[in-house]
């Protein structure tokens, strides 16, 4: 299993990392280029395209590696796994969760504002990080830090240090 | 004038600022997701009432309070409290698994105080020698520097040296996104002006080393992980003893040298400064394979390096006038605020400002380093925290940061993104922090380059003789890493066969 | 963190360099001089409120706006530079005034366009103000940075300028004006290294050097105002320009000299210098401090906050920080004068446009 995991560990991100660096490569020439008066000799398309050629070389480098990796394992008489997707999204169910709540969180804090959105996620994400069999210890605990953190950090950085956290619904209330 | 100088800052009122600034500097410093720049520009307002000498003692104090700071939360929450600390995790926070991590944060502030000294008395000893230096840095320079730094990823990854250089590739692309140097045309904005200021690096930081910090908890709630670690040894002193204190003290010069070199060079930083002396400290040591396992030697590298930057950053600042990062530029406008204008004749029209300036920042470092050791028992406490509590607080203060960065609410999106991407290259064991490097030099590469493009048709290399000098260097670290880094891939495979 | 650097040094070093991308200009053409006047007398002249007072404009009646909640000011450059420093004055003063808090942000980049994109469509209940200085307005405009100018906005007030921009060469060098500089590079074409920021300030004064006076400069691109002194006291560049209040010292120090200043005039209390449009009449960059409120905002408050802005800076007392900042004395616009001055510089600018 671990011998499995190891090329696969090369693979993926190879393919990936090609993928993005062709991706990326290929929106350089759409770049505006400057060429008035003083302009550089070598335009602002040679950096990408020198970081986009560098990074597709490296991403075909070890996605070879990986693949010679797992040519060498079956050659050894390696069993090769197959991939379970349900079991891999219920094994890392905490981690999907928390940036499902995050992406939430930064999304709707404009609409919604800070401090709301602060108390939803700072209870759910306490909440995600203990097990479920302390939950019942945590809702109020949890609660009571989501309340004092929204709001002291609210008052201190929006009134007391100028950071424009949103505001949000609270507008309607002055606050 | 020094005398002058002197009575400038042992007025009471002078050093209440200066104990108020370094207290609130460690408090920037020590929370991820607020940094040194962000505790100046909040305060820079403030101090437009005060004298002169007040003015700059408390941002002096903040300055130093504010990168000594980050080394709180490096070792205590493997989350860099700025970008100057993030080679402080590197040993610091195997330390405080180990149960020391009184002892790592004791060593943290110690050298940070004596980085500060050494930074200090380059400053007051050497700047007009060092600005000949400076001035020396052109274009030719610079892009060879930033090649010489870049290279030294190559030696800070170790034995997986494509993922490493992958890292550090994206990391440089990344910073492509927004307006292109020099010419100010938009690159892979997708029309949003949001974007035009390219990604900023507080907010990559946050994503690499805040957000992957929480999901590698959030991945073992079910394997019953201990809460705290037990780091109830009583912490004595700074915590660690004589005997090993004076071991580091070469360690400690030569990070800090390399300290304020960077410092000195406009528009490097903190950032790069720790980790290129902690590559330069784990290469010359001679047990370098213990190098991450936490041992004092790498928080000593990177503390002291950070530090000492400060001091470098102050001369060209104070003698030319040309600030070389975002803190200096704020310290910059103020003292031009105070009619204490930076330049050649500084000493001459403004002496009084520029010792008291010394004196500061002497009695800012002193002040950090009591404030941090008194408050050391205290900090190792925050380990008792629970952190299923503790880390997403964190995670609330870093998104309070990353909008306060630029007051724009876009840069929490960055944020989460780049949490993303730094959790699934974590997971494809990719190392993160070469991205830092890649991200902070590509550009200073990119801009150097291409002036360099323009330059050579009427100026060429061979008459910069630094630029050859860092060119051959950069090939024989290229040539030397490389072959370490096969060497202990080869070893690695050859033990992984025998098993 | 790239861009966060280059601007915030930008704009620590007096906002000029990549900041004050390019300024309008005054004395060029028509209308604006006599703006320019009657703006500096009634400025100082303690009738400044009657003056303003008999301009009003039409929809606006004078004092039938109060403000009765915080006042907020965002600043489109970082703290520590001009723009930041004149906007957090005015805020002091207007807070003592209007009786309510004013609070500043700095929203920062791309030489203030950030801010201006993000802020031009903002409340228009008169609580929300733009701070920043014409050269980045007109210039954002005129080098395609942003598609819209200052008629995004409606202007509240121009109240201040800046001790302005300077070509610098090194003291040993036998240029004495401009006019030699010209001249010399005309002779040796592409032998004279001028240092300048691409698309930005210093770079229009380049084409605007090149196209109109004739110059042939060897154009390389240095940087922002700081990485610009650098190249010029390294000896990368032969001339470059640079803000006065950075370069001062080195005048005094004998290090370098200055051949002319950006301004059409030269600031009050630097009467000996010359200035660049006597070589070459376009050769203009007036940088001012203007306040901006998002389209559409109550043109009564706009019009009781310039009131309030010309009786803040009538006084000594602000005479004094103006004097002492940039060596100007104040100057401050009513409405009209503020968007007649807005309006010619962009005039100045756009004509530049063609080689830009």
């Amino acid at each position: 299993m671990k011998k499995n995991a190891k090329y696969m560990m090369d693979i993926v991100p190879g393919i990936v990392i090609a993928l993005f660096s062709l991706w990326y490569l290929s929106m350089v020439p759409g770049i505006k280029t400057f060429t008035g008066m003083g302009s550089t000799p070598l335009t602002n398309h040679f950096v990408p395209y020198l970081w986009g050629g560098a990074l597709l070389v490296l991403g075909l480098w070890i996605l070879i590696r990986g693949i010679r990796k797992r040519a060498a394992f079956v050659k050894a008489g390696g069993t090769i796994e197959k991939f379970d997707l349900k079991k891999g999204i219920d094994e890392k169910r905490e981690v999907i969760l928390s940036f499902v709540i995050l992406a939430l969180y930064v999304g709707l804090m404009g609409p919604v504002g800070f401090v709301p959105m602060t108390i939803l996620y700072l209870f759910a994400q306490i909440l995600i990080l203990t097990p479920t069999n302390k939950w019942k210890r945590t809702y109020v605990p949890a609660l009571i830090v989501a309340l004092i953190c929204a709001c002291l950090f609210y008052y201190l950085f929006r009134y007391k240090l100028n950071v424009l956290l949103p505001q949000g619904i609270l507008k309607n209330f002055g606050l | 004038m020094l005398l002058e100088g002197l009575m400038a800052v042992l007025q009471p009122f002078t050093i209440i600022l200066i104990a108020i600034g370094t207290v609130v500097g460690i408090i920037f410093g020590s929370i991820p997701g607020l940094t040194a720049t962000m505790a100046i520009v909040m305060f820079l307002p403030a101090t437009y009432s005060m004298s002169a000498s007040q003015g700059i003692s408390m941002l002096m104090a903040l300055y130093i309070g504010g990168i000594s700071g980050g080394l709180i939360s490096a070792i205590l929450l493997n989350i860099p409290g700025t970008p100057s600390s993030v080679a402080t995790c590197f040993d610091g926070k195997p330390m405080a698994d180990k149960g020391e991590a009184g002892k790592a944060l004791g060593t943290g502030v110690v050298f940070s105080f004596f980085g500060t000294l050494i930074g200090i008395a380059v400053l007051i000893v050497l700047t007009p020698v060092l600005c000949d230096f400076a001035l020396k840095f052109q274009a030719y320079e610079y892009c060879a520097l930033a090649v010489f730094s870049l290279s030294m990823v190559i030696a800070l990854t170790g034995r997986d040296m494509p993922k490493g250089l992958v890292s550090a590739v994206l990391g440089a692309l990344l910073a492509t996104v927004g307006l292109a140097p020099i010419d100010s045309k938009p690159r892979f904005t997708f029309d949003l002006f949001q974007l035009n200021n390219g990604f900023a690096l507080l907010v990559l930081l946050i994503g690499l080393f805040a957000i992957s910090e929480v999901m590698a908890y959030a991945e073992g709630v079910r394997k019953d992980q201990s809460f705290t670690v037990d780091n109830n040894a009583k912490i004595k002193g700074a915590g660690f003893s004589l005997k090993e204190g004076i071991a580091q003290i070469p360690n400690c010069i030569i990070s800090a040298l390399i300290g304020v070199g960077i410092g000195i060079l406009p528009g490097i930083g903190g950032g790069v400064s720790c980790m290129i002396s902690y590559t330069v400290s784990k290469n010359i040591s001679k047990h370098p394979q213990l190098y991450g396992t936490g041992i004092m030697d790498g928080v000593v590298a990177s503390e002291s390096a950070n530090n000492g930057t400060i001091g470098g950053a102050m001369i060209p600042l104070l003698a030319l006038g040309i600030p070389g990062d975002a803190c200096t530029a704020m310290l910059l406008g103020g003292l031009q605020v105070h009619n204490v204008a930076p330049g050649p004749l500084i000493y001459e029209k403004s002496g009084a400002v520029v010792y008291a300036i010394f004196f500061a920042m002497v009695i800012a470092a002193i002040f950090m380093m009591l404030f941090m050791l008194l408050g050391m028992r205290f900090f190792v406490s925050v380990l008792k925290v629970p952190k299923n509590y503790l880390l997403p607080v964190v995670l609330v203060l870093c998104a309070i940061g990353a909008i306060g960065n630029a007051n724009m609410l876009f840069d929490t999106y960055c944020m989460v993104g780049f949490g993303l991407m730094s959790y699934l290259m974590i997971k494809s064991k990719i190392p993160t922090v070469p991205m830092i490097l890649g991200f902070i030099l590509g550009p200073t590469f990119e801009t150097n380059l291409r002036r360099v493009s323009q330059l050579a048709s009427s100026d060429k290399f061979w008459s910069h003789p630094i630029f050859c000098v860092l060119m051959i260097a950069t090939i024989l670290v290229v040539i030397f890493s490389t072959r370490a880094n096969l060497k202990e891939a080869k070893r690695a495979e050859a033990e992984e066969a025998n098993s | 963190m790239k861009k966060a650097i280059a601007l915030s040094m930008a704009a620590a070093m007096a906002a000029v360099s990549l900041a004050a991308c390019g300024g309008g200009s005054t004395a060029a053409t028509t209308a604006a001089p006599a703006a320019t006047e009657a703006a500096t007398e009634a400025a100082t002249e303690a009738a400044a409120t009657e003056a303003a007072a008999e301009t009003e404009a039409p929809a606006a009646e004078a004092g039938d706006f109060t403000f009765d909640k915080t006042v907020n000011v965002y600043i489109t450059h970082g703290a520590g530079g001009d723009t930041d420093y004149m906007a957090r004055m005015l805020s002091q003063a207007l807070e003592e005034k209007l009786g309510v808090s004013v609070v500043c942000s700095n929203v920062t980049g791309s030489n203030g366009a950030t801010c201006m994109q993000q802020y031009k469509d903002g409340d228009t209940d008169g609580y929300t103000y733009i701070c920043s200085n014409t050269a980045a307005l007109n210039g954002n405009e005129a080098t395609g940075m942003v598609d819209f100018g200052y008629d995004a906005f409606e202007p509240v007030a121009i109240y201040g300028i800046q001790s302005g921009e300077n070509i610098v060469v090194p003291a040993d060098s036998p240029y004495e004006t401009l006019d030699d500089l010209i001249e010399a590079s005309k002779a040796n074409p592409g032998t004279i290294k001028l240092g300048i920021s691409t698309g930005g300030g210093v770079y229009i004064q380049a084409c605007v050097m090149t196209n109109l006076g004739g110059a042939q400069f060897n154009i390389i691109d240095s940087g922002d105002a700081a990485t610009r002194l650098t190249a010029l006291l390294g000896g990368e560049v032969d001339a470059t320009s640079l803000p006065y209040s950075t370069v001062a010292d080195y005048i005094e120090n004998g290090q370098l000299k200055s051949l002319c200043t950006m301004l059409s005039q030269p600031p009050t209390l630097l009467p000996d210098q010359k200035s660049a449009s006597e070589t070459i009449p376009e050769l203009v960059i007036d940088t001012e401090y203007v306040m901006l409120a998002p389209k559409g905002t109550d043109p009564a408050a706009v019009k009781a906050m310039n009131d309030a802005i010309l009786e803040v800076t009538s006084t000594d007392d602000w005479k004094q920080k103006c004097n002492d900042y940039s060596f100007q004395d104040p100057f401050v616009l009513n409405l009209d004068e503020t968007i007649e001055n807005l309006k010619s510089q962009r005039e100045l600018f756009t004509s530049f446009k063609e080689f830009l």
